[in-house]
């Protein structure tokens, strides 16, 4: 009987051990440095919009830890007016020249990231704009392919939020309320 | 006292019409001022002169280095730079991206537009001289210290 229960026990801390040092099929980080964001604001005076194409993102598919960098001078506007007052005059990048994302995926049972397929990621995390940092919260959409994830998603900032405020905002030529979308193709790290 | 009126009412006249021209003249140069500054040219990586000579090893070093003194010197400057191509990848909006990977870190030199013709030629290995604006790094624990140049432009 107590030869029995040694076995029983040596299986288990043996089975233990090994499955420590098995790696989780889905755990993996997937990384890209060419995202892509694209702000936009509506007013009744004027439309602006402008394009980064210089994202920087790493998902860990085993966690659902998310991270994004984004570089405010990579924005390309339309007039060149319109990108010098978006760095000089409202978001300031010579002192604040990056803002970023970090957060996770909380519903990550919902997806299998070994099967292909479509799948709706609700992330939160902390949005840093500005060098002010809010929790949001959004949902994304994953679709999974061979060897490819691409992430989508769209959210709305209050500049106010963040604390950039200017005329054109006061005047009603830049909404106060600006549109986000991000989309980004992220591929396996290489180790 | 008539003569009088006459004269005031001519003055007053005149002020008139010279603050009229000098009202119109102002809103002339207000106007051509704002068009001026509204339809000015953007940025053009091609015409401005470098700020900075220097090799890809030579710029990531100032970032490994000293990297708040390297963004402040950098900072939104026009840097011509020569390397060898470690890898391109191409974006889902077909803007090439070439970069160049030394240890610590990597540049990262990002085309848009018209300029995607000449870097979509470049292979892995190749060496070249570019030109591009300098729009920040970053250090992180998958990358390691990442300097980002924007509108590349390729000159060999």
């Amino acid at each position: 009987m107590k030869n029995r229960f040694v076995k029983v026990l040596s299986f288990l801390a043996l089975s233990l051990v090994a499955t420590a040092f098995v790696p989780l099929q889905d755990d993996a980080v997937y990384v890209t440095r060419t995202g892509h964001v694209r702000f936009f604001s509506h007013t009744a005076i004027e439309d602006i919009e402008a394009h980064s194409h210089q994202v920087s993102s790493s998902l860990n598919t085993g966690t659902g830890e998310l991270a994004f960098v984004l570089l405010m001078k990579s924005f390309e506007f339309e007039k060149a007016k319109m990108q010098e007052d978006f760095n000089t005059d409202y978001l300031e990048t010579d002192e604040f020249p990056k803002s970023t994302f970090k957060g996770r995926i909380t519903n990550l049972s919902a997806i299998d990231f070994s099967r292909n397929g479509t799948y709706t990621a609700d992330v939160t995390g902390d949005l840093m704009i500005h060098g002010v940092t809010n929790t949001i919260s959004t949902t994304a959409t994953l679709i999974v392919g061979d060897d490819v994830i691409k992430g989508s998603s769209s959210i709305k900032v209050k500049l106010a939020d963040y604390n950039v405020s200017g005329p054109s905002i006061a005047g009603g030529s830049i909404a106060e309320v600006i549109d986000v979308d991000i989309d980004v193709t992220y591929k396996p790290k290489e180790s | 006292m008539k003569r009088t009126f006459v004269v005031m009412k001519k003055r007053i006249k005149r002020v008139l019409v010279n603050l009229a021209l000098m009202g119109g003249i102002g809103l002339l140069v207000g106007v051509s001022v704002f068009l001026h500054e509204w339809f000015k040219p953007k940025r053009s990586i091609v015409r401005e002169e470098p700020a900075y000579v220097l090799t890809t090893a030579e710029l990531l070093g100032d970032f490994l280095s000293d990297p708040v003194s390297a963004e402040a010197k950098y900072f939104d400057k026009v840097l011509q730079t020569s390397g060898t191509v470690s890898a391109k990848e191409v974006d889902a909006y077909q803007n090439v991206n070439l970069i160049f990977s030394i240890d610590g870190g990597e540049i990262q030199v990002s085309f848009l537009g018209d300029f995607n013709e000449d870097a979509a030629a470049v292979t892995e290995g190749d060496p070249v001289e570019l030109k591009g604006n300098y729009t920040g790094y970053y250090v992180d624990d998958i990358f390691g210290t990442q300097v980002k140049l924007n509108n590349g432009y390729i000159l060999n």
